[in-house]
């Protein structure tokens, strides 16, 4: 397979320059496709556009709930007007670089989870955690969460059974499913799936979360439920 | 209606929080001219993120190209003012204005934008390409020389700075900046190409030769074109 039709209008990527900074990823997405070349928008971090020039080589990255994938293509040309972008060529095949970094599992925990806004005013808490893993959380809500995006910070607080310290990390919407058509809806009753990345936790914070994954994953597969 | 603003539409429907969906609903509202369209739909990307630059900057370009310069001024004081960040902002204000040809406005926006950050390379670049422009060559080589001083690496400005020179028929400054560019990326092609054009105006034989034939290793096709011109 080569996975090319995960490409599609709105499909938010992230784009590395090869020939500058490998580690710094800019945000983009599809504005349009034609025949063997796709528009995105220019590449931007943090409200800045990022000007790339023909001829240069990126890495584009898309994450699914998935798994990641990713190509490597050349710049085109630079579109200034009507609609704005890179126009870059499609790729013949798409990679499919990882399903995930980590162990990801189903679980019902507990937890907080805040987005605070810039004066402090807290906008939105939720408590349905539907999955873990040493990178990131996902929960359901009824409430669109990416209206909050760039308004401040989404915090969570858990903590991991049979331990008393509490996780509190500040964490990033990487992923949302509008879940309000009838085919995505038979699983749950909530409106909308978003996955988090966590920001700010330690190594030694993300090993206990890895190893409670693993655990709950073999005893699970014990009791026959896997 | 189009069908690919038809699509969009469903998208924006099924994602009606993706402030970007909304802009390119705009952007391809404003292709196929339905401007009021066009309008609502940044509005409605305003709306998701008040912070949201690009939408601003399209809604203001809007109303410089209806010639309602006031309304312009407003959107673009609005997210001025919202920023907390001022460069960007400022940077995309004055582009929108040279753009359309307000080259005063641009200059103004250019300006204030450097009272703020003072490294901004890439306002110094432009108001000298204005000055260039305007045959103000003066004007225009010390703010390449601004642009230079702050990123030095970056060759672009040289050729411009030595065009500047040899614009103002300095000849002798402009081939100094060109050896200077020369250190930093040796296979410049246009920095060869304009080297070339000064020894000919200058009638120096043995340079002009020696940097055709360097021409022609690089691009032997732009070596071609030059000498028919020269003839």
């Amino acid at each position: 397979m080569n996975n090319i039709d995960i490409l599609e209008l709105g499909q938010k990527l992230e784009i590395i320059h090869l020939k500058k900074s490998r580690d710094v990823k800019y945000l983009s997405y599809i504005k349009d496709m034609n025949t063997n070349l796709l528009l995105i928008d220019v590449p931007s971090l943090a409200g800045k556009n990022y000007v790339i020039s023909a001829n240069e080589i990126i890495k584009v990255i898309i994450t699914t709930e998935n798994a990641v994938y990713s190509f490597n293509t050349i710049v085109k040309k630079n579109q200034l007007s009507p609609i704005v972008g890179l126009w870059i060529l499609e790729p013949k095949s798409i990679e499919r670089v990882q399903r995930r970094k980590y162990l990801r599992i189903k679980v019902n925990i507990d937890l907080e989870m805040k987005m605070i806004d810039k004066d402090g005013d807290i906008l939105h808490v939720s408590n349905t955690m539907s999955d873990i893993s040493g990178g990131g959380i996902s929960i359901y809500t009824n409430e669109d969460l990416k209206q909050y995006v760039n308004k401040g910070k989404f915090i969570v607080r858990f903590s991991l059974p049979e331990e008393e310290e509490e996780i509190v990390t500040e964490v990033d919407l990487v992923f949302a499913k509008d879940l309000q058509d009838n085919k995505n809806k038979q699983t749950t009753h909530y409106n909308y799936f978003f996955a988090f990345k966590f920001l700010d936790i330690d190594e030694k914070t993300i090993d206990r979360i890895c190893k409670f994954c693993f655990q709950y994953q073999i005893e699970l597969k014990r009791k026959g439920l896997i | 209606m189009d069908e690919k603003i038809k699509r969009l539409e469903a998208l924006v429907d099924q994602n009606s929080g993706r402030k970007e969906l909304h802009f390119l609903l705009a952007e391809n509202y404003l292709k196929a001219n339905l401007n009021e369209q066009a309008k609502r739909s940044f509005f409605n990307a305003i709306e998701i993120d008040p912070y949201y630059l690009k939408a601003y900057v399209r809604l203001g370009e809007m109303h410089i190209l209806d010639d309602n310069l006031d309304k312009a001024e407003l959107i673009f004081k609005e997210v001025i003012e919202k920023n907390l960040d001022l460069s960007e902002p400022l940077y995309m204000v004055a582009m929108t204005y040279k753009n359309n040809g307000f080259i005063e406005k641009a200059l103004f926006y250019f300006k204030k934008l450097l009272q703020v950050d003072r490294a901004y390379f890439k306002a110094y670049m432009e108001i000298a390409d204005i000055y260039f422009d305007q045959q103000q060559y003066d004007e225009a080589t010390i703010n390449y020389h601004k642009a230079i001083n702050i990123d030095s690496k970056r060759i672009t400005l040289y050729v411009k700075l030595a065009y500047a020179y040899y614009m103002d028929s300095d000849s002798k400054k402009a081939l100094h900046i060109l050896n200077e560019g020369l250190l930093i990326d040796g296979s410049h092609i246009e920095i060869h190409v304009l080297m070339a054009k000064i020894y000919s105006d200058l009638e120096m034989k043995k340079e002009l030769d020696e940097k055709v034939e360097v021409i022609r290793q690089l691009a032997p096709h732009m070596a071609d074109e030059f000498c028919q011109k020269l003839a």
